[in-house]
């Protein structure tokens, strides 16, 4: 079934989920490569906020935020879910919203990834006592999800679903970066689930599993 | 070694550092392997005191373990590796011996020059390298053409420009890339490289992503 079109990039943080959800519940969904605040006169005209990524349907239906997009891939898709991905019933639903949110508006924030992410990636000028500071309240940050991990191997019941995908999917933004092998010993709940995530959510399709030994910013 | 008995605190012990970084006992689905493991511990671990191994008991707990699939091993053939491999005797089968024998060392010193002075007549060879560079912007505002302009300006004797492209980093930025073939012995990389850099409105570093002899 051709859904639409996705607007955005194959590695994009928050899109690496949504092409793997649709894939697993065979739904066709074009991606067209945009980047933020890039977006066409058309496009910026239907989401003024250019922020990545955004959905507009075969059918015309515009939608933008990446949960709302989630939860429209599902329902369109569910009855082609064969591995249980789905909530069994409203609580499950409500925990599995509890733990996409939390990843995305309470982990991945501009607060907890600016300006590191900038200067790893080599958009910005590297400045060593801003980098630290902000890869040191990342780090911190992460350590309160590393508990909430540590009596459960699944997020929601005792099965892979939505919320996994989504919340490993999202992870990647630290573990591939500012998470070297001492700081992995720190987290070791957090690290545990993410590289059994990777591989469960088949990930390595969209990037390699990239767990640094030391934190390497692009060079100068 | 693997694991030992897994109802005394000691085995539990093991099982919990064990799966500190793991959740199954062999790869990352559950198979047989937790299985029998799961078998031999026989009931729940303490949270408090084992909280690594409570939390994979209760998740394998879930299951119906005659479906999981690969075949089913001796509980002590799963867990942390044996250090029974290491107690080899160690015969060092390829020592010499340390005499040294004058005349054999100067026959080879003698041949060695004898190579060098053969080598030193030859015509030398012209040795190129392909080279691929990626040159990055500050940011998504830079001028790509001009920062082309500015890398092609750079000429050097040995030096040939290629093809070049823009590469998507991510938050709508691009790195240029650029092939390029140089004579080894006429241009120094780090020496362009400096020079790239000092086009400072244009470019913020470069790389060299890829390198071949030609």
């Amino acid at each position: 079934m051709f859904l639409g079109t996705l607007y955005s990039f194959k590695t994009n943080t928050r899109t690496v989920c949504l092409l793997e959800l649709a894939k697993l519940l065979d739904l066709q969904v074009d991606l067209v490569e945009t980047y933020p605040h890039k977006f066409s006169a058309d496009l910026a005209a239907k989401f003024p906020l250019q922020k990545l990524p955004v959905f507009i349907g075969a059918d015309g239906f515009e939608l933008s935020e990446v949960i709302a997009i989630v939860k429209y891939f599902y329902e369109k898709g569910k009855h082609n879910d064969k591995e249980g991905l789905g909530p069994v019933n409203e609580v499950e639903e409500a925990e599995m919203l509890k733990w996409m949110c939390f990843i995305n508006f309470d982990i991945v924030t501009p607060q907890n990834v600016r300006p590191w992410v900038g200067m790893f990636r080599g958009n910005i000028p590297y400045e060593e006592k801003p980098f630290k500071e902000s890869a040191t309240r990342a780090i911190d940050s992460l350590k309160i999800p590393n508990e909430l991990v540590k009596d459960r191997t699944y997020l929601v019941g005792d099965r892979f679903t939505l919320a996994d995908l989504f919340f490993g999917s999202l992870l990647r933004i630290f573990f591939n970066s500012i998470i070297d092998e001492k700081t992995r010993k720190e987290l070791p709940h957090l690290t545990r689930y993410y590289i059994t995530m990777f591989h469960q959510a088949k990930l390595e399709t969209y990037f390699p599993l990239e767990l640094p030994l030391t934190v390497t910013v692009a060079k100068k | 070694m693997g694991f030992s008995d897994l109802t005394s605190d000691a085995g539990l012990k093991q099982l919990n550092d064990f799966l500190l970084d793991k959740s199954f006992i062999e790869g990352y689905e559950p198979s047989q392997a937790d299985a029998v493991v799961f078998k031999a511990v026989g009931v729940a671990p303490d949270t408090a005191k084992y909280p690594n191994g409570a939390r994979w008991y209760k998740q394998i707990a879930t299951y119906d373990l005659a479906t999981l699939p690969g075949t089913a091993k001796e509980v002590s053939a799963y867990g942390p590796e044996g250090a029974a491999a290491a107690e080899e005797d160690e015969i060092d089968l390829f020592g010499s011996d340390e005499e040294e024998d004058p005349e054999a060392e100067r026959i080879k010193a003698e041949r060695v020059a004898e190579y060098n002075k053969k080598k030193a007549a030859k015509p030398k060879a012209v040795h190129k390298s392909l080279v691929t560079l990626d040159v990055k912007p500050w940011d998504d505002e830079t001028p790509m053409d001009e920062l082309e302009k500015a890398v092609r300006s750079i000429q050097m004797d040995g030096l040939v420009w290629g093809l070049s492209k823009l590469v998507p980093v991510g938050f709508g930025v691009n790195k240029f890339q650029i092939n390029l073939v140089v004579e080894d012995d006429k241009v120094s990389l780090e020496a362009l490289q400096e020079e790239l850099e000092g086009f400072e409105d244009y470019v913020q570093s470069t790389d060299i992503a890829a390198m071949s002899k030609l």
